[in-house]
């Protein structure tokens, strides 16, 4: 009786679409499952939690089961599911029940349906097997929210071994021509490169027009390809560099769609990518570097620090200098953007600060010298992110002259730190310096 | 690369998990109480990065954090990704949800799981940054909406669903406009 008065009172908002009950439709959740949730707030112990999930994974697998569940039933339930399995609960039988809704019935029901596979099993179950078919019919539908669809659940769902069988379809969307397909599509083939890099060789014509595309969105996702690339052989990719430097214009001269912009700051997560991989660029490579030195100059001087984005940026754009074939000038002009970070009281750009002294300190340990007294600052600092990070860069400031200093204070550190973890790291640094230095003496208690 | 996202309350108890990358479900597990145990130790006024989680992988991740009211949001990520830059991601995730509920709740994100995993699928994919405008997600989440409008309408309110339909159509106009709006990279093309 309580079951039918329940289904009843489940239905009834939906009933009444638009009409009288609006507030109770907009919360969402049915009754059951909204009495669930304050049942397991109230919970005392983990077992009262455990026998209060049971019976309710009992309920939603009867009711899975019924032969008459609509639709937006059987979706409440699948996620009264993700619920269950996201506090760790077994919902190994509703597998099937995904499935099954990924592979039929409406756009929406399959969305669903691929949504509760890749939440509940990733590519090495064996339902997959079953859902091939579904993500290779849906990546050539002609309509987009299902090519979509697909697409995101092939960079969750599929396993090395299926690639070959996809392969052809999502290079096909490559040239579709909604943007957001193309988009997703290069974010598949990144997938499959991480997941077996050699698929991506015979690809590099068409990985090239992507990032050739008309729309800047999909030369970013394209970039994560070639961050990749460049990562094993940079210098096979230095061919691109004029090409960034030309987007990097661009974007400092706004000439992208202000849907770009961010707190005013133009295409900033973008020119981070262009960034880093103009560091995997030019390192080691000097006749690589020295196209970048203006533009990254450019990239310095005009990027307004407004915004935290902006400095992200100017930080990443400091990285960059770093990394790349060394220029005296760019360095100097570093070096004074990093007391920007140093001495600010917001943390995060302090922590940064750290860091990238980090990195201009492996170019050349005289950068340090001015910062000194902040460094020592950090040292202290009640933020153990902070301190942690300052350790680091003690450890790359160590010289002949003062590694006996730094190791004393990597020691100190050991003593008063609490967590395992940290104590094992600075070991490993002081066993590093001691290694590395060893014709000195060291007096360390 | 990202390869958690995590959002739990004060006490610890999971709202929203996402792993970007293959791990046992003991240790997903693990992973969320460990997250939630080192980021629930930190005070307010400290930075929002912080390394040496053991379990996710090691050395070369971290976690970026933010703490609003009763919410901690936990990217999880390597050394490839910008710091600020994630922080910033992770606020319109927020925003992005603010809007999408109208003033965000603990509860929206339990019984909505699906729109919040539908935003997320909008900005990252397979763990990468995927979009970062706000408006461009909204949009692709409401063509959803409209979706479920329409097919929830035509068993119960057939008038409701030709209105949802005319309505569909209208932004769908303007994206179409909006698309091909972006002439200055299309000439890089030949420069590359």
């Amino acid at each position: 009786m309580s079951d039918i008065l329940e289904r009843t009172l489940s239905t009834l908002p939906r009933l009444l679409v638009g009409g009288l009950a609006p507030a109770e439709k907009e919360r969402g959740g049915s009754r059951a499952f909204r009495q669930f949730l304050r049942s397991i707030g109230n919970v005392k112990s983990k077992h009262d939690e455990e026998s209060l999930v049971k019976k309710e994974l009992s309920l939603l697998k009867q009711k899975l089961a019924m032969p008459k569940v609509s639709s937006s039933q059987r979706q409440e339930i699948l996620m009264r599911l993700v619920y269950c399995h996201m506090l760790a609960y077994d919902v190994s039988f509703a597998y099937i029940h995904a499935v099954k809704q990924a592979q039929q019935g409406t756009v929406l029901e399959k969305k669903v349906g691929y949504l509760t596979c890749a939440l509940f099993f990733d590519a090495s179950h064996e339902f997959v097997v079953l859902l091939i078919n579904t993500i290779q019919k849906d990546l050539q539908s002609s309509n987009v929210l299902e090519v979509c669809m697909a697409l995101t659940a092939t960079t969750q769902l599929v396993s090395t071994e299926m690639i070959p069988a996809l392969l052809p379809s999502v290079q096909d969307r490559l040239s579709h021509p909604k943007e957001i397909v193309r988009r997703k599509a290069v974010m598949c083939l990144h997938r499959f490169q991480q997941m077996a890099p050699e698929v991506i060789d015979p690809l590099l014509p068409v990985i090239h027009k992507a990032l050739c595309d008309k729309h800047p969105s999909v030369m970013w996702a394209a970039l994560y390809i070639y961050q990749d690339l460049s990562k094993g052989n940079p210098s096979g990719f230095t061919s691109l560099i004029p090409g960034l430097i030309s987007v990097l214009t661009q974007i400092l001269n706004r000439k992208l769609s202000a849907d770009y912009e961010f707190h005013t700051v133009p295409a900033p997560w973008l020119t981070v990518q262009i960034l880093k991989l103009m560091a995997k660029l030019g390192a080691n490579n000097p006749s690589a570097s020295e196209k970048m030195y203006p533009i990254l100059k450019e990239v310095l001087q005009r990027t307004e620090p407004s915004h935290k984005i902006g400095l992200a940026v100017i930080y990443e754009c400091l990285e960059t200098i770093a990394a790349i074939s060394p220029h005296n000038g760019l360095l100097e002009l570093a070096t004074k953007c990093v007391s920007r970070f140093l001495s600010a009281t917001n943390l995060n750009l302090k922590y940064l600060g750290v860091k990238i002294l980090t990195s201009l300190v492996a170019v050349n340990p005289h950068y340090a010298v001015e910062h000194q007294s902040t460094v020592l600052d950090c040292l202290e600092h009640p933020d153990a992110s902070i301190r942690s990070k300052t350790l680091e860069l003690l450890h790359r400031m160590a010289q002949p002259g003062n590694v006996a200093v730094i190791c004393q204070k990597l020691m100190d550190h050991f003593q008063q730190a609490g967590d395992v973890h940290f104590k094992t790291h600075l070991l490993h640094r002081v066993n590093d310096l001691t290694q590395r230095h060893e014709t000195h003496s060291f007096n360390i208690v | 690369m990202i390869r958690a996202i995590l959002v739990f309350n004060n006490h610890g108890k999971p709202r929203i998990s996402k792993f970007y990358q293959y791990y046992t479900e003991d240790m997903q597990q693990q992973i969320i109480r460990e997250t939630f145990q080192l980021v629930s130790k930190r005070d307010d006024n400290v930075c929002n990065f912080l390394e040496g989680g053991t379990l996710i992988g090691g050395s070369d991740f971290k976690l970026i954090y933010r703490h609003y009211a009763t919410l901690y949001f936990v990217f999880c990520v390597d050394s490839s990704e910008s710091e600020l830059g994630i922080l910033d991601l992770i606020q319109v995730f927020v925003e992005t949800l603010d809007k999408c509920f109208e003033n965000v709740c603990e509860l929206d994100l339990i019984f909505h799981v699906d729109k919040v995993h539908y935003i997320l699928g909008e900005l990252c994919m397979g763990g990468m940054v995927l979009e970062t405008n706000m408006t461009e997600i909204l949009s692709r989440t409401e063509e959803q909406n409209r979706l479920e409008k329409q097919e929830a309408g035509i068993s119960a309110a057939p008038a409701r669903a030709i209105s949802a339909m005319k309505e569909m159509n209208i932004p769908q106009r303007m994206k179409d406009i909006k698309l091909p709006d972006l002439p200055s990279i299309g000439n890089i093309a030949g420069k590359f």
